[in-house]
């Protein structure tokens, strides 16, 4: 800056001598015009000086400024860096355009796989997703859920939003009773079937912070609130395999995913801020269903009913009490009874088909346990192979479950506080879980000597973010009949993305 | 025989090897912990001079010749994930804020508190730059994001008190850090109260009311599990020498620039920690001492936490505040009187006593 400042005198100063100079030449001018002309210049130069030390200050001062040892931007770095920032921009909107799904709304899409291995000192029998007439003791056997949600309403003010979830699970073939359907897969096909697919509505405000009461309406295909087997996540369930009352032929309106209307709700949230944990005094839920399962309309006028209540002991995060919850559930069902001879007729149609079920669950990391009972109460034709006598009988059926299990490690698997911390890399922290199950059925607690008990003890390791190893023993009883007991021992990858 | 143990304990002693240093264990970890991460959850943490220990390995480099692993955790949940860890036993060593600190006590969870972190911060409550808001009236009835459970909740409650308001005249929402800041920028939130200034320089907030009283800008603290201090008291120790030895690096304005540039990893500007620290004196912002004005601040934070309801129970404060491992430290590194005492006041207590 001094240089060029100085060069500006210098040639200030030239022009004038040479124009002095050039006057000389011209005319000789007098003496008072020559020391007019000397003022004028040493006013310009005067000036020029003024100018320059103006400039060097702010020179020093803008050097002030900057750190010692940063380095100054040029305006060639500044051009650079804007150059830079438009192929970004280019970029990125032409990947955009030709490189990224694009949604109509906000989406998240997750799913989940898994690859198992089975050995059984039982032979299985042929069915129809297993090699035809070929029993085989052991499997390898691969399951896979996708799942897309997100949002059709976002409240930004209260968070009462409208998000909706739509699920899709592999299954094995199911083959119907015409061979000439569409239905029918051939072997080695398999079926993708829908899940969950379900519009929620929060109709309390979301964003408030954990001390807010909670409310939300569902609608559509949906797993149903009934006690802890047939909807919580592994944090209270190590086994995939889920209980044996939940099974097609046990209390399987239960057990599998109905369509309807369900609103779920707390009360009285205790909210212990200084660990971020919350737990409802009471979380209640109730709703209206068809009562026929997943993908099936409904097949009759009547609609079941179901409710769930439970109770958590509001204690702090750090009591011994933490998460000591008792639930109480029930579905009142109704159900068709058919004749089982061709033309099949319907010969009851206001057959009684109810669930109760109590539960409790204690899930204090690093260790929990819980309890659970379902009871079924269902008609059944007292001699369903005739076509013409609706008479009935009563059905009482049982199931239990019992689950302890023991974490180590990291423990942070189903902590979002643990789980929520600043890294670069990819880590993940580990946990491991011993468990121990004991799952007994009763399918009719008035005939003696037909029920099956299994008893589970197994290994998990979380060892990523979504992935479980697991490694399971089974062994299956009939108590009290002749019968041998089955063992399983069944090894699986799951992992979720 | 006698003769000869005395010898040799005589021998190791005039050596200056304590015998009962042969039957201290070492721990095969020490895990600390910060309650917070860097921008978008980056594994840092600025401000403090635990941050610089953490930036310049000054604990790795203290345990590096016995083996001893160490362990930094930054727990984008805060001091309320931070009192988690600690209840599963996770983390031995942590810097925390006054309200979550206060509620794991009442919580019954066991811990020492060692060393000051920092002291006398600055906060700002902010709006949208096109906001009507102008002054702490005119939050009524608006949404104001605050991370709740931390000390930003409890000093909000403070700020509120000052003008005669409670959170409940207002629209408190729960949101960390990152969240709050996009949605302030987008409007979807009316208020937030940050220490940061980046969002000021990109033009996207104001600033409503500048919150520079001690008083209500409550010390942060590190603090030992007391588990940790019992079964390795000679660890806690070592850990404190070397924090120290970093406070003292620290304190000295020769090293204020490197360590603004230490703490920009965090992805927080380095612009915001000049502007930050403009005008204060390093030693006086990362002063340890567990002096007049850190115990009496202490004591008001539990009070005001019962008051505003976070805590049900009681705190005990005798026994809490464990300041030998500090005074053996300043003794041994020739620091004492190096850090100006504070009192209750947060005055001076030696006055023009600024080095």
């Amino acid at each position: 800056m001094k240089h060029i400042a100085r060069k500006k005198i210098v040639s200030s100063i030239s022009l004038a001598l040479l124009a002095l100079a050039s006057n000389a030449q011209a005319a000789a001018p007098s003496t008072e015009e020559l020391l007019k002309q000397l003022q004028t210049l040493r006013a310009t130069v005067d000036a020029l000086q003024k100018q320059v030390q103006e400039q060097s200050e702010s020179l020093a001062k803008t050097r002030e400024a900057i750190p010692e040892g940063a380095e100054v931007a040029t305006s060639a770095d500044i051009d650079g860096l804007r150059s830079a920032l438009e192929d970004y921009k280019y970029d990125s909107a032409r990947n955009r355009e030709y490189s990224t799904a694009l949604t109509t709304r906000g989406l998240t899409i997750g799913g989940t796989l898994t690859g198992s291995y089975t050995s059984s000192t039982s032979p299985s029998v042929a069915s129809s997703n297993r090699p035809q007439g070929t029993p085989a003791e052991n499997s390898f056997g691969v399951g896979a859920s996708l799942s897309f949600a997100g949002n059709l309403y976002r409240d930004y003010n209260d968070g009462r939003n409208l998000d909706y979830k739509l699920g899709l699970a592999f299954s094995a073939p199911k083959f119907s009773n015409s061979a000439a359907s569409t239905n029918s897969p051939a072997q080695g096909d398999s079926v993708v079937r829908l899940t969950d697919v379900y519009l929620q509505y929060s109709l309390f405000k979301t964003n408030g912070g954990l001390e807010n009461e909670k409310l939300t309406v569902a609608f559509g295909q949906q797993k149903i609130p009934f006690g802890l087997e047939a909807q919580v996540s592994d944090e209270l369930k190590p086994t995939v395999a889920t209980a044996q009352f939940l099974g097609t032929s046990a209390l399987n309106n239960i057990g599998q995913r109905q369509i309807g209307l369900i609103f779920r709700g707390d009360i009285e949230p205790t909210v212990d801020y200084g660990f971020n944990y919350r737990a409802p005094l009471v979380e209640y839920a109730f709703g209206i269903v068809n009562g026929n399962g997943a993908n099936t309309s409904d097949n009759n006028s009547r609609k079941d009913y179901l409710g769930r209540l439970t109770f958590t002991l509001p204690v702090d995060y750090n009591s011994l009490f933490r998460e000591l919850k008792i639930g109480a559930s029930y579905y009142a069902g109704s159900k068709n009874l058919n004749s089982t001879t061709s033309p099949w007729p319907v010969l009851a149609d206001t057959a009684r088909s109810n669930r109760t079920g109590f539960d409790i669950s204690y899930n204090h990391n690093p260790f929990g346990l819980t309890y659970e009972r379902a009871e079924g109460s269902d008609d059944a034709l007292l001699t369903p192979g005739t076509t013409t006598d609706p008479t009935t009988k009563r059905i009482s059926s049982r199931g239990q479950v019992l689950t302890a299990f023991f974490n180590f490690g990291d423990i942070a698997q189903w902590s979002k506080n643990l789980n929520r911390v600043g890294k670069f890399d990819d880590f993940w922290p580990s946990t491991s879980q011993v468990y121990y199950r004991y799952d007994h059925w009763d399918p009719d607690t008035h005939i003696a000597k037909n029920e099956i008990l299994k008893q589970t003890i197994g290994y998990n390791l979380f060892f990523a973010q979504t992935t479980k190893f697991q490694i399971g023993l089974t062994h299956t009883s009939y108590p009290n009949q002749n019968k041998s007991a089955i063992d399983d021992l069944t090894a699986l990858f799951q992992y979720g993305f | 025989m006698k003769k000869i143990v005395s010898l040799a304990a005589a021998t190791l002693f005039s050596l200056g090897l304590p015998l009962s240093s042969f039957a201290q264990e070492n721990p095969k970890i020490i895990r600390l912990a910060f309650s917070g991460a860097g921008t978008g959850g980056k594994p840092a943490s600025g401000g403090s001079f635990l941050a610089t220990a953490h930036q310049k390995g000054e604990i790795e480099k203290e345990f590096e010749k016995d083996g001893i692993k160490v362990s930094w955790t930054f727990f984008v949940g805060a001091g309320p994930a931070t009192n988690e860890a600690l209840a599963l036993k996770k983390i031995d060593f942590a810097t925390q804020g006054d309200l979550p600190l206060t509620v794991a006590r009442s919580n019954g969870l066991r811990t020492r508190i060692i060393m000051k972190g920092s002291q006398f911060s600055r906060n700002y409550i902010v709006v949208p730059t096109a906001s009507p808001i102008k002054t702490i009236d005119d939050l009524k009835g608006k949404k104001f994001a605050v991370q709740k459970g931390t000390a930003g909740q409890l000093r909000l409650n403070r700020v509120l008190e000052k003008f005669g308001l409670k959170e409940s005249d207002l629209k408190v929402i729960d949101m960390n850090d990152d969240s709050a800041k996009a949605a302030l920028s987008t409007g979807d939130v009316d208020a937030y109260i940050t220490s940061s200034t980046d969002l000021v320089s990109r033009g996207l907030v104001r600033r409503i009311y500048k919150i520079d009283d001690p008083k209500v800008n409550a010390p942060s603290q590190i603090w030992v599990a007391e588990e940790f201090e019992t079964q390795y008291p000679h660890i806690v120790q070592r850990v404190v020498n070397a924090l120290v030895r970093t406070a003292a690096w620290a304190s000295e304005e020769k090293n204020r620039e490197e360590q603004y540039r230490l703490w920009a990893k965090t992805g927080t500007p380095y612009s915001d920690y000049k502007e930050d620290f403009k005008g204060d004196q390093m030693r006086d912002r990362l002063n340890p001492l567990l002096d007049e004005y850190y115990v009496s601040s202490l004591a008001k934070s539990v009070a005001e936490a019962k008051q505003f309801r976070f805590t049900r129970r009681e705190v005990q404060l005798a026994g809490w505040v464990e300041p030998k491992y500090l005074n053996q430290a300043l003794k041994e590194q020739k620091l004492e009187g190096y850090w100006d005492e504070f009192d209750a006041e947060a005055k001076r207590k030696k006055a023009g006593a600024a080095k």
